[in-house]
């Protein structure tokens, strides 16, 4: 049940709200978990047997690993645990790839392709087993204590706000709010309004600039001029990030209602003045899971220039192909890690800190935008042909109808407007004053904007599930 | 008192709107607030009944949901918020609406715009190997008194491609495709042997003489472009009936009704807006006659329309013409449903008795050949009427038959 849906806004939204609110402190927990069941259910239900197997045994084991903590039976618990996660992973992002992949090369060399049924993939997998993991190493390592009761343990992997997309928990930050915490009225209001900027911009800009993306992304390479082109990826650039970010707004907002405090997952990505500082402000939580559970057990930057290249490296390549089971994942990762390392070569740097901020910045944006039509393309053939429009495309004489072709009026309107808005976030003197509390013209825009970007929400939500036959009588 | 509102002001926000997102599913239940139905067909999904393997797969939520979508409170008025929001401040109609907003406030359906541009034309062979069959049934009908005629109805986009914005207009060679595609029909029909009504070519007369052959919000014919056709059906079908039928009489006034049920603003009317549209103000048509009326013919007999909704506008103008006893308009979309200018009534089964009794008892059978349709749009009327005479073929042939049919006529 997706969060920008009339059946969760209307139905499940005030559901939750009302239950949890008015239940008494003791029962909150119970009843969130009862309404993380519901949601799962709804959404996965073939799948909840396997997160509560996954649970339940990642609750048994962790305490045997906190009982040998530093050990190299607790080493071997430990790995055995994650392994398992990863292999839950694998077989089921990645195993329909790796059995497409052998079925390509065996049919190359005249053989018969494997027998499969394509697995299905389970909504949050990626997100769930990457928590399980960290729980487990965070509780080897010390940094954590094993969950004392099993359904804190199912609560945190399952509380309902983040079970679509994030952002990623661990488990040594929930761990105290999951045993105790307070919601007040002031929680709940500024959750329920962050929830709702979040629905707004899933709904209102990413919804409809998708149309323009897909439109692009569905044209022929032969159709494909260099406006619609650049159309196209900065369509999506816009439509990727109001998206993720609407959506872990809306995560940061439902766990506010409950009292809980989710750490922030994006800080305006798109205002980055390098590819570095772009992954230092674009889904935080992955970015930093990255870091602490492959990065630095790689060795970081402690073993000399070229063992770091290569780590870093590593992780961009494989924090692409965490984001979907194809190859322009993997080549989408691999490009952010080449200019990751580029930024660290010292001639680069010096060259690029000499730039003016605005070119920084432009250039910086340049690389996403280039970077999402790699994400974004259904294979490599697709991307090469958008970055050849894009670069050497034919200028279309009837620029007009072309760009009109796959945009409608709205969609250019919420481009700009996304564009924009990012934009002025990022002034200091803006963004800053919007987001301060005792600055009482904002909080008084704030209290008065949710109301109005709720209804406008609904109502595109209603419309867009609106499409009628022309033929009334009928 | 104060600092108490202050402390309760929250909470109050809070209340209020959960109260304000679930107002909309209780009147699912209660229907506390009725509300004007929204314009344009829908299926009403029904309310699942929940199974394990149903839940297990998907197929209950997805049911639910669309149920949920369907019935949930002050959706008409969500839809019009943003059709209106999308009308006024974007110049277009709602994301997903099929009615595309033109020059001077034209409507089109997305369909006749996809036809305007075509970047092929037509592919004869999506209707060439029929055009044989329609050829056989003329001459078997008219030889029985039968008059079967098809008639070529144009895209609105066709006869006003002026009034799609530029901006929609996807730039094609001279002749466009969805010309080519109106001239390859045409010279397939003949090629056939195939006698036709061209409703496109007397539209375009009658854009001529500065009339509207479509009306500006609506997707099917003018009231005065209907008429023009209509006369051209009556015109091939008098000389396949070797019978005089008076043409038409087009040069009454007409008047566009104001009633914004009416077939003139249907797009506009589909566009969901709160406001009431400035179009659905009466409108005085009037047109001249391309034929000058001729001495009252006696009435054809009765007219079974057998084709898409453009046919409502044709047999409305034959009515109104008084050209025929009866007329009978049967709706097709991959199925027959009987009509007879209500919403449908029903489904009709090829042959069976109402079936054989309506299409053996007109006089005049029309069958339309809509451009934006010619690739998928039923063909399946001709062949059930080849079927039809096969069997009658068959029939007649077999021993005994012609006591058969003295035993009806007997009856």
């Amino acid at each position: 049940m997706p969060f920008s849906t009339l059946l969760f806004v209307c139905g499940f939204l005030p559901a939750y709200a009302a239950v949890y609110l008015l239940a008494p402190a003791r029962a909150k927990n119970p009843v969130l978990l009862a309404l993380s069941f519901v949601f799962y259910v709804w959404g996965a239900p073939a799948f909840l047997p396997v997160i509560l197997a996954l649970g339940v045994a990642d609750y048994q084991l962790s305490k045997a690993i906190g009982r040998r903590r530093g050990t190299r039976a607790g080493g071997i618990l430990v790995a055995s645990g994650v392994t398992v996660h990863l292999g839950t992973l694998a077989y089921f992002k990645y195993s329909n790839f790796f059995v497409a992949q052998s079925n390509a090369a065996l049919n190359a060399l005249g053989m018969a392709p494997i027998g499969w049924t394509a697995v299905v993939l389970p909504i949050g997998i990626s997100f769930l087993s990457f928590e399980e993991i960290s729980y487990l190493v965070d509780v080897y390592r010390g940094d954590a204590r094993p969950a004392r009761r099993l359904s804190e343990y199912l609560l945190f992997l399952m509380l309902f706000p983040h079970s679509i997309a994030g952002p990623i928990f661990r488990w040594k930050d929930l761990e105290a709010q999951l045993s105790s915490r307070t919601v007040d009225a002031s929680d709940a209001r500024e959750g329920f309004g962050r929830f709702v900027v979040g629905l707004a911009k899933k709904v209102l800009i990413a919804n409809p600039v998708s149309l323009t993306s897909n439109a692009v992304f569905a044209l022929a390479p032969d159709q494909l001029t260099l406006p619609v082109a650049w159309l196209g990826a900065l369509a999506y650039t816009v439509e990727i990030y109001f998206d993720f970010s609407g959506y872990s707004d809306m995560a940061i907002g439902l766990g506010r209602m409950a009292g809980f405090r989710f750490k922030e997952n994006f800080n305006l990505p798109y205002v980055s003045r390098s590819i570095t500082e772009f992954w230092r402000r674009w889904h935080i939580s992955l970015s930093s899971w990255f870091r602490d559970y492959l990065y630095i057990p790689l060795g970081g930057s402690r073993l000399g220039p070229a063992r770091t290249y290569l780590n870093v490296f590593l992780v961009f390549l494989l924090s692409g192909f965490w984001h979907g089971s194809n190859w322009t994942f993997l080549a989408w990762g691999a490009y952010h890690g080449a200019f990751n390392l580029l930024e660290r070569v010292p001639a680069y740097a010096r060259t690029w800190a000499r730039l003016p901020k605005v070119i920084q910045l432009a250039l910086t944006f340049l690389i996403a935008v280039v970077g999402w039509v790699f994400f974004r393309a259904e294979g490599f053939h697709q991307a090469a042909a958008m970055l050849r429009a894009m670069f050497a495309g034919p200028i279309a004489a009837n620029v007009g109808p072309a760009l009109a072709s796959v945009g409608n009026h709205r969609a250019l309107a919420m481009i700009a407007l996304g564009l924009v808005l990012t934009a002025l976030a990022a002034v200091p003197s803006i963004g800053a004053r919007y987001r301060d509390r005792a600055y009482w013209p904002a909080a008084a825009a704030q209290l008065a904007l949710v109301p109005v970007l709720l209804v406008l929400s609904l109502a595109y939500m209603a419309d867009s599930k609106f499409s009628p036959l022309i033929y009334f009588k009928f | 008192m104060t600092s108490a509102l202050r402390r309760a002001a929250p909470w109050l926000y809070v209340v209020v709107a959960m109260a304000a997102l679930a107002f909309p599913v209780a009147n699912i239940g209660q229907r506390l607030l009725r509300e004007p139905p929204l314009a344009g067909a829908q299926e009403e999904p029904a309310l699942p009944r929940p199974t394990w393997a149903s839940i297990r797969s998907g197929h209950f939520q997805d049911r639910l949901e669309a149920w949920f979508n369907f019935h949930l409170g002050l959706r008409p008025g969500l839809v019009r918020l943003d059709s209106t929001l999308s009308w006024y401040a974007f110049h277009q109609t709602s994301a997903v609406s099929r009615a595309i907003r033109g020059r001077g406030d034209a409507l089109f359906i997305d369909e006749d715009v996809a036809f305007l541009n075509r970047e092929r034309p037509v592919p004869s062979a999506a209707y060439a190997s029929r055009l044989g069959a329609l050829a056989r049934l003329q001459r078997t009908l008219a030889a029985r008194g039968q008059a079967l005629v098809p008639v070529i109805i144009p895209s609105k986009t066709s006869l006003h491609p002026d009034e799609v914005p530029a901006s929609l207009r996807a730039s094609r060679a001279d002749p466009r495709p969805s010309d080519e595609s109106y001239h390859a029909l045409r010279t397939a029909l003949d090629a056939a042997g195939v006698r036709y009504a061209d409703g496109r070519a007397a539209l375009e007369r009658l854009r001529a003489e500065g009339m509207r052959a479509f009306p500006l919000t609506g997707r099917h014919l003018s009231r005065p472009g209907a008429c023009r056709v209509a006369g051209e059906i009556a015109s091939v079908a008098a000389d396949l009936l070797r019978a005089p039928i008076a043409p038409p009489d087009c040069t009454a006034v007409g008047e566009v009704p104001a009633d914004f049920q009416a077939e003139e603003f249907d797009l506009r009317r589909l566009a969901n807006l709160f406001e009431y549209p400035p179009h659905t103000r009466s409108v005085r048509v009037a047109s001249t006659p391309e034929v000058p009326p001729a001495a009252r013919a006696p009435a054809p007999g009765p007219v079974l329309f057998v084709c898409s909704s453009f046919c409502y506008k044709l047999q409305e103008a034959w009515q109104r013409a008084a050209l025929g006893s009866a007329t009978r308009y049967w709706y097709y979309h991959s199925q027959l449903y009987r009509s007879d200018g209500r919403p449908v009534a029903g489904k009709v089964a090829p042959g069976d008795a109402e079936w054989r009794e309506n299409v053996d008892g007109s006089r005049i059978l029309v069958v339309d050949l809509p451009e934006p349709m010619l690739e998928w749009f039923g063909y399946g009327f001709i062949e059930d009427l080849s079927d039809a005479e096969a069997l009658r073929g068959a029939a007649a042939s077999a021993p005994g038959a012609g006591a058969a049919r003295d035993v009806r006529r007997s009856n």
